[in-house]
């Protein structure tokens, strides 16, 4: 990805090189269940703004944290259900997920 | 009333060239780029070739990945980076000294003291600014807890601002009373979090 500044507008955007591009499209042509095929059928745009990165930040903070909670409540209680143990451990991963974006 | 000192104040110092000039340099605002690296490794005693890790009695990362400090420092600059286009000052760090009475009162007790700084760095996160918290005991019988915000409104994007003649003594008062209501509390209440390095 290049970020692109404006500098008149004082807007910032993120924008994706022609060979990531090109891969997104191949995978989107295999009707791969990929996010790359998502992003193409929902036809988010090709820039993705800082703003709407900006907005996703206290998101990513507030369940970083929640998690952080349950994961110290978790470690110092041994009779935890393993099912929930597994759940919380999935909702982790995906929020690792969110803060590489 | 226990101490809380703001760390990193403006101040300068001089040397001299080859030639003899003499120059004057501003020094230690948090504002260079290893800053949040250094201070973080600082506070959680994780420094390379690290000699005085035995000093380090807890710490934890508040809305940060608390797994491990790399993550941390990775997230504190990707929160400025995202919500500002430059950002100055990266870093605020304070330290806490508790008083004479609150040092007997807590008596060692660690997991008291973790519990303490916990809940006073909650003061700086429920206001919107991350914090990574550590207590450290020295061998001469130094209790201190550090604080180390990220200069950056997780919410708001907005910067810190610190005054010390009107700030200092509520956050002061704040943090003394959060400390003694606390230890009034004492084994009674159940500890909501694991002590991360705790020793």
């Amino acid at each position: 990805m290049k970020e692109n500044k404006n500098r008149k507008n004082k807007t910032v955007s993120l924008r994706l090189t022609d060979s990531e591009y090109e891969f997104l499209h191949a995978n989107a042509n295999n009707n791969d269940q990929t996010i790359s095929a998502y992003l193409l059928d929902t036809k988010i745009p090709r820039n993705l703004t800082r703003s709407y990165k900006r907005s996703l930040i206290p998101v990513k903070v507030h369940i970083q944290q929640s998690l952080n909670i349950l994961g110290e409540y978790l470690s110092s209680h041994e009779d935890v259900d393993p099912i929930l143990q597994e759940e919380i451990m999935k909702i982790s991963k995906e929020c690792n997920k969110l803060w590489e974006n | 009333m226990g101490k809380l000192i703001k760390q990193g104040k403006l101040s300068t110092y001089s040397y001299h060239d080859s030639a003899g000039n003499i120059y004057k340099k501003k020094t230690g605002n948090y504002k260079n780029m290893n800053a949040v690296d250094n201070l973080i490794r600082y506070i959680t005693r994780t420094r390379q070739d690290e000699s005085r890790f035995d000093e380090l009695k807890y710490w934890n990362a508040i809305g940060f990945d608390n797994t491990d400090v790399s993550i941390v420092i990775q997230q504190f600059t990707h929160v400025q980076s995202i919500m500002r286009d430059h950002t100055i000052r990266k870093a605020y760090h304070f330290t806490y000294s508790p008083d004479q009475n609150e040092k007997r009162l807590i008596n060692k007790d660690y997991c008291l003291a973790a519990l303490i700084a916990y809940n006073q760095a909650l003061l700086f996160y429920n206001a919107g600014y991350q914090t990574v918290v550590a207590v450290h005991d020295t061998k001469d019988n130094n209790l201190h807890f550090h604080f180390v915000l990220n200069s950056v409104n997780y919410i708001t994007g907005k910067m810190f601002h610190f005054s010390i003649s009107e700030d200092q003594p509520i956050l002061e008062a704040a943090m003394t009373n959060t400390s003694y209501n606390l230890i009034a509390l004492n084994r009674s209440i159940e500890y909501p979090f694991i002590y991360q390095g705790y020793n």
